[in-house]
C-alpha cells in the first residue's frame, strides 16, 4: 500500500492516514525514501494519522536523516493530536520541522 | 477481567490495540491514559510479532488479559515466542536521536511496573504491565 501523493509548489506532499505501525511503517519509509530520491522537498501531511507507534516514528527519523544527508527539505504538515503526543513523549517534537 | 486470543500477525496489531482500548474506555479510564496504555500495548505486541515470533504467522498466538480493580490496572500479555527477560530490554538515552528502542522507552516511562512472570505457565512469556489509575 502506498499513500496518496501530490505536488504543490515543487514540494511532493504525501498524505499519510490511518494507523502507522509495524504493518505499514516499512512501506512509509520506502515511499519517503523514493520520494526524497526524486524530489528536493518532501512533506508528510500527518493530519489524518490516527495512531503512530515507535516503528512509524523510526521511519520518520530515518526520513529526516536521509533528507539531511541529501540536502533535501523534509517537513511534517499538520500532525494530528495523536502524532504530536507521541513525538512529545519521544522528545522528538523539536527534531522535526513541523508546519501547522 | 476481559481476555481474548489473537493470531500474532502484523495485520492484527490494530485489533489487539483496539480490544485493549475499548476495555479501558469501558473501565472509564481517562482518555489521555487510554491513549498512553494503547501505545504501550501496541509496542508490546509489536515486539512479540517482530522479535518474539520473528514472522507474521497466524499459527502464532498472543493472549491478552485486561483487569481493573481498586484503581489498579493490570494488562497481561502471553506469547510463545523467544523467551524474554527484563534484562534483555534495551533502554535508550532519549536525547540520542536514533530510530531504535523508542518503544521500550514508552513502556518504561508510561507504566509503573512491567516485567515477565517467572511462574510456570502454558505460555513461554507472560508480560505483566501495571499502572495505578487515579
Amino acid at each position: 500500500m502506498s499513500y496518496p501523493e501530490k505536488t504543490e509548489n515543487d514540494i511532493l506532499i504525501i498524505s499519510v492516514n490511518g494507523d502507522v505501525d509495524l504493518e505499514n511503517s516499512d512501506g512509509l519509509r520506502d515511499q519517503v525514501s523514493n520520494a526524497l530520491d526524486a524530489n528536493t522537498a518532501v512533506s508528510l501531511d500527518m493530519s489524518e494519522v490516527s495512531y503512530i507507534d515507535s516503528s512509524g516514528v523510526a521511519a520518520l527519523i530515518e526520513s529526516r536523516q536521509k533528507a539531511d544527508e541529501g540536502g533535501k527539505d523534509f517537513k511534517l504538515l499538520k500532525p494530528s493530536e495523536s502524532v504530536v503526543s507521541v513525538l512529545k513523549m519521544a522528545k522528538l517534537d523539536t527534531f522535526f520541522v513541523i508546519e501547522n | 477481567m476481559k481476555s481474548q486470543e489473537f493470531e500474532a500477525t502484523r495485520e492484527n496489531l490494530k485489533h489487539i490495540r483496539n480490544f485493549v482500548e475499548q476495555n479501558l474506555i469501558n473501565f472509564k479510564i481517562n482518555p489521555k491514559t487510554v491513549f498512553e496504555l494503547k501505545l504501550v500495548v501496541g509496542e508490546s505486541v509489536a515486539n512479540i510479532v517482530k522479535y518474539g515470533y520473528k514472522e507474521s504467522d497466524p499459527k502464532n498466538k498472543i493472549f491478552v488479559e485486561v483487569d481493573f480493580k481498586d484503581n489498579q490496572l493490570e494488562i497481561h500479555i502471553y506469547d510463545n515466542g523467544i523467551k524474554v527477560t527484563k534484562d534483555m530490554v534495551k533502554h535508550r538515552d532519549i536525547d540520542d536521536v536514533r530510530p531504535g528502542q523508542i518503544g521500550s522507552y514508552f513502556i518504561k516511562n508510561i507504566m509503573d511496573y512491567f516485567d515477565w512472570s517467572e511462574e510456570k505457565s502454558d505460555w513461554v512469556n507472560h508480560l505483566i504491565l501495571k499502572k495505578k489509575i487515579n
